[in-house]
């Protein structure tokens, strides 16, 4: 289903990514639903909900632990591909308390000491409170949002887009702010027939990214005028057209 | 016959279950009396049901509504009771102490309804001969509606009379004093039986039967079935295999059906009248005319949206009625219905625009005319709505159609034909759903556990699980074991473990009450209530659709425009809009095929009309229209597959008229779709209806009579059909009611917090997660099966496709839509779109919907194909 990877290496065209500029700053939005900032050679991805498999599990309903395997495959082969020196989580990066089982939790250190040398931040978001910060020895540096000092604090790094979403996007100021929270899908409209896709919704000075983990659900957003919308489809990363001309295909 | 043994009814022997003996001639006194007292003689059918159950038969009553098969199936209980008064009046002894409700004779019989809407008029139908003669006998209702108190005292004790869904009735069976507290029963009585055998909620009961089966050695089972095509297999299907020895099962069919009158509204001017639409409350005034002429109507509509609909525009257009029709529907909550109900049988309304919840039930307020609103979609089910009208046996009961648009007039019109040639449809059994299966197995480790051996015989008991492979059983066993086959697929999952005496039992007390949750979910939609500040509740509406509302929309519901204040866990706070209009819900569900049988009589009709013949009123009424479709096309004869192609701007059209009915239509076009895409890189859309499969695509589709042969070829059939199961989302939509009834999806219930947030996700994540770490999964498979079978009827797919192999292809341009086409071609919902486009390449045609408030008023591209939205016209 996922396309191979190996082939698509070095370049971002070939792995179906699409270079934006936003707030000032280059950015890569990547099929594998994460963000490559080559400036400050940070990989962002938001809402890897480790664990839900598990918590699922738990709770008596079966949801195949292979999930998991697959996230941390495509995180590997993100990391291979650009090197990065910092990883930067938006929050959710545990699901649950209760998906805390050893199966999951052993897969993500395995993952974390084999790449050792990668500064690992989290943002806590919402899942992050309940389920409770990471194991110290996966040395992953957690933190408060909105945190800024990721990019000469031009952009802004946080979980919840909420406040900013109600203010029509504008409270960041002079700052971009790069979040996760809501699993952003999009609803496109053509002459025949309706397609959805996750997607990422930048705003004038929000980005969302869509969810990272593969159990994740979607929400429909609703984009405003002066958005830009990028489905993630099978091939690539594409911006959805006709967002400014609205209303006829 | 039983009835010709001749035996006296002994009163007052203790000796249960073989205590009362058959009749004669002569009925017990206080059962004559109770006819005599309302001047009734008991039918010949009733006679042969007593005696059946007394012998201690089963089997299944097959009378029309309004014919007494209430009483058939019940008073044979009632007659053993009296036989058996000793009893009673010894358990009467101990009233004073404890109780009218603790004196009351133990549990003896189960009364199971489809619906619980009807559940209450069941038990005020079943108390009424029961408290005439004096039975110490209580009569409960155990439904998702009964309040707890009461339910914490039928766990302690059972009422006599337990009225119940197929839900409820597992969910006391999932108790571990079960067996105990089910001990004294004697029979189980399923209501509108054919309401159920195709269902699986059907195939619930059947297993719950099994389980009662298991529990009472000998234990009768009876069920009251309108007519079908298949009644014998109906029977077989009640009574499962497990016969213990007792009397063969008997087929009791009530008098001949009452006579049936169809006559239908003529629209007034033809030629304005719609071609399509489900819309179409163009015939209001004759209705409002209809409506004053008469006491009492029952507007029957198919769809709860149509029911909300008329019932604004009857008020709008005839303010005077104001007050005097109501609206009945299964979302609207239990009090509000009941009150409808109630002034129903006071004769205080005129007119009542209702759905399937009152076509159904007991014998109760018989009106004077019943107006089916749209397309009747099989002859059964028109006979059993005109059959809440004219009850008095003997009288004639009347339908009057109101079309919705033109083709209805001819679908009344062959209905009438094919009722009066007694065409009535099957309803075929559900097979081996293992969802049902995986729920059952979970119910059972609750209560109190299971010997596998034991459950397995007892599950292949029930018919649906008649041809259950060991296999099977395995998979379901171990999907609750472990997740599925492979161990390590699933660490740290399990629904029920092994103790060390070998039972199965359930994993812990949590997962017990998680499971007990979601029993009653087989049907229920995740549903939020709808609620005035004051608390005041109107009723429930699916969570999908106030999801896509802001606060501050107005939407129509239980008749009245509401403007939503808050959303709150599952609440919606609502208050009375002053706007006229609002967006009408679309329910999930509820769109029914064309049946074979009245397909067929609708393409008689067509024939004649192609030979100019028009013999009745509806056929008179839309001549201009058949002979607009001559005219501009052709009207397809049987032998010929009409093929139309038809470009309209950018969109280009192929409209094929198979008339097999919308699901095994919407089988065909997926598969046409599918074949198409796999010629070149295109996008194909399908819509359907219940005459024909509209293709349309934004490049040219133009083939050759060859190449249409080639497209709908039978050979690799099934290759083909899964193959665009995977492409389109046919299985992914089916997997919603796996999803919920195998336990994947936790229900949120009205007035109940939803269950632990961080375990909730939607059955299209399931499917996702499925499809791609375990595509095995017999759920998936399961998914696949019951789109082929049911969702797509792929019997009826497989004749429609093996006809267009020897039908003469008829291919024509015409240079607009024809009266065939435009109603396909308006049909533009639940399409299904098969694509071998790139992906880049189709989103660089698409439009997104930008939200903008200034622009909610003004139509917008696309707004059409989003479920749950409608408009009130004006």
């Amino acid at each position: 289903m996922r396309r191979s990877q190996s082939e698509a290496r070095g370049s971002d065209e070939g792995a179906g990514g699409c270079r934006v500029e936003w707030c000032g700053e280059e950015f890569v939005l990547l099929a594998d639903r994460a963000v490559w900032w080559a400036r400050t050679r940070t990989i962002c991805l938001a809402d890897l909900h480790l664990g839900k498999a598990a918590a699922f599990r738990s709770g008596g309903v079966p949801v195949p632990e292979a999930a998991t395997g697959a996230d941390l495959e495509r995180l590997t082969s993100l990391v291979k591909r650009y090197a990065p020196r910092r990883v930067a989580i938006l929050g959710d990066l545990l699901h649950a308390r209760s998906g805390r089982v050893d199966v999951t939790m052993d897969a993500f250190g395995a993952w974390r000491a084999a790449h050792a040398e990668i500064d690992v931040l989290l943002v806590r978001g919402n899942h992050d409170w309940s389920a409770g910060d990471p194991p110290a020895e996966w040395n992953v540096r957690v933190v408060d949002e909105p945190h800024g000092d990721a990019g000469d604090g031009r952009i802004v790094l946080a979980h919840d887009p909420a406040v900013e979403i109600a203010n029509a996007g504008t409270t960041g100021g002079e700052h971009g702010m790069l979040c996760g929270h809501i699993h952003p899908g999009v609803m496109m409209f053509g002459a025949v027939r309706t397609l959805r896709a996750k997607c990422f919704w930048l705003r004038p000075r929000v980005g969302v990214l869509p969810a990272f983990g593969s159990f994740t659900g979607g929400k429909a957003i609703r984009p405003e005028r002066g958005d830009r919308v990028f489905a993630v489809g099978p091939d690539g990363v594409h911006e959805v057209g006709g967002v400014a001309a609205r209303g006829i295909a | 016959m039983r009835s010709a043994k001749r035996r006296e009814l002994v009163e007052g022997t203790g000796d249960r279950g073989r205590a009362a003996r058959g009749f004669g001639d002569d009925l017990p006194r206080p059962i004559a009396e109770l006819f005599a007292r309302r001047g009734w003689k008991p039918f010949d059918f009733q006679m042969r049901a007593w005696s059946a159950y007394l012998d201690g038969g089963s089997g299944l009553i097959n009378a029309p509504t309004g014919f007494g098969k209430t009483w058939a199936a019940w008073l044979g209980v009632v007659m053993e009771g009296l036989a058996e008064r000793g009893d009673v009046l010894r358990a009467t002894e101990g009233v004073k102490k404890r109780g009218v409700r603790a004196a009351a004779a133990p549990v003896r019989a189960i009364w199971i309804t489809p619906l619980r809407a009807l559940a209450s008029d069941t038990g005020h139908a079943l108390l009424e001969p029961v408290q005439e003669l004096g039975l110490n006998w209580t009569v409960e209702l155990r439904t998702g509606d009964t309040a707890q108190s009461l339910k914490r005292k039928q766990r302690e004790q059972l009422p006599t009379v337990l009225v119940t869904t197929p839900e409820s009735l597992t969910l006391l069976l999932s108790y571990p004093e079960a067996r105990e507290r089910f001990a004294t029963l004697r029979c189980v009585i399923v209501d509108e039986w054919h309401e159920l055998i195709g269902t699986k909620r059907g195939a619930q009961a059947e297993l719950a039967m099994a389980r009662l089966r298991a529990f009472v050695p000998g234990l009768r089972t009876w069920g009251v079935s309108a007519t079908l095509g298949n009644l014998e297999q109906a029977k077989d299907v009640l009574v499962g295999s497990a016969k213990l020895g007792v009397p063969e099962p008997v087929l009791i069919r009530g008098q001949l059906p009452k006579e049936l009158d169809i006559r239908t509204i003529i629209p007034k001017d033809i030629e304005r009248f719609p071609w399509a639409g489900h819309l179409g409350t163009r015939c209001v005034e004759q209705v409002i005319e209809a409506v004053r002429g008469a006491n009492s109507t029952l507007l029957f509509t198919n769809t709860r949206s149509q029911a909300e609909l008329w019932f604004r525009r009857l008020i709008v257009e005839a303010p005077d009625l104001l007050g005097s029709v109501a609206i009945h529907h299964g979302s609207l909550d239990r009090k509000l219905r009941g009150t409808v109900e109630g002034m129903l049988a006071e004769g205080r309304l005129k007119c009542v625009v209702c759905t399937s919840s009152l076509d159904l039930g007991v014998d109760f307020a018989p009106v004077d005319q019943v107006l089916q609103v749209g397309s009747p979609k099989g002859i059964a089910r028109l006979m059993q709505r005109a059959g809440r009208s004219g009850h008095q046996p003997g009288a004639k009961s009347r339908v009057l159609g109101v079309p919705a648009h033109a083709f209805e007039l001819v679908e009344f019109a062959a209905a009438r034909e094919a009722a009066a040639a007694g065409k009535i449809e099957s309803r075929t059994p559900v097979e081996l759903p293992m969802d049902v299966l995986v729920q059952h197995l979970v119910t059972m480790a609750c209560a109190g556990g299971f010997v596998e051996e034991e459950l397995r015989a007892e599950v292949r008991s029930a018919y649906a699980f008649g041809n259950l492979l060991d296999e099977d059983w395995e998979w379901a066993m171990q999907f609750v074991r472990q997740g599925g086959p492979a161990l390590t697929a699933y660490p740290h999952f399990a629904r029920i473990r092994q103790r060390e005496d070998g039972r199965w039992v359930i994993a812990d007390d949590r997962m017990a009450r998680m499971h007990r949750m979601s029993i009653g979910t087989i049907t229920a939609e995740s549903s939020m209530s709808v609620k005035y500040m004051s608390g005041r509740t109107l009723g429930h509406i699916e969570e999908g659709f106030i999801a896509r509302l802001p606060v501050g929309a107005k939407f129509v519901f239980a008749g009245k425009v509401l403007e939503i204040l808050r959303v709150r866990d599952m609440s919606v706070f609502v208050q009375r809009a002053r706007s006229k209009t609002g967006i009408v819900p679309r329910w999930d569900g509820g769109r029914f095929s064309l049946s074979t049988q009245l397909s067929a009589a609708v393409r008689e009709k067509l024939e004649e009309a192609s030979r100019g013949v028009y013999d009745s009123p509806e056929m008179k009424a839309v001549r201009p229209l058949m002979e607009l479709q001559a005219m501009k096309s052709r009207i397809p004869r049987p032998d010929e597959l009409l093929i139309e192609t038809v470009t309209l701007g950018r969109a280009y059209n192929v409209f094929l008229f198979p008339f097999q009915g919308r699901q095994a239509h919407e089988g065909m076009g997926a598969l046409l779709a599918y074949r198409w895409s796999k010629r070149k890189p295109i996008s194909v859309t399908a819509t359907v209806n219940d005459y024909g499969i509209g293709l349309s695509s934004d490049e040219p589709m133009r083939a050759s009579e060859q190449e249409w042969r080639e497209l709908l070829t039978t050979d690799g059939l099934l290759d083909d059909l899964l193959a665009c199961l995977n492409a389109s989302n046919l299985a992914r939509r089916q997997f919603r009611d796996i999803a919920r009834i195998a336990g994947l999806v936790l229900p949120g219930f009205p007035g109940t917090p939803k269950p632990s947030k961080h375990l909730q996700a939607s059955s299209e994540m399931f499917f996702d997660v499925f499809e791609e770490f375990d595509p095995d999964n017999l759920l998936m498979d399961q998914a696949r099966r019951e789109v082929l079978e049911s969702q797509l009827e792929l019997a009826r797919l497989r004749i429609a496709m093996e006809a267009a192999g020897t039908q003469k292809m008829v291919m024509l341009e015409p240079d607009q839509l024809t009266p065939l086409s435009f109603p396909i071609w308006a049909e533009n919902l639940r399409a299904t779109t098969l694509s071998s486009e790139k992906w880049a390449d189709m989103v660089r045609k698409m439009v997104v919907e930008l939200e903008d408030a200034s622009d909610e008023e003004k139509p917008k591209r696309g707004a059409g194909k989003r479920r749950g939205r409608r408009r009130v016209p004006r």
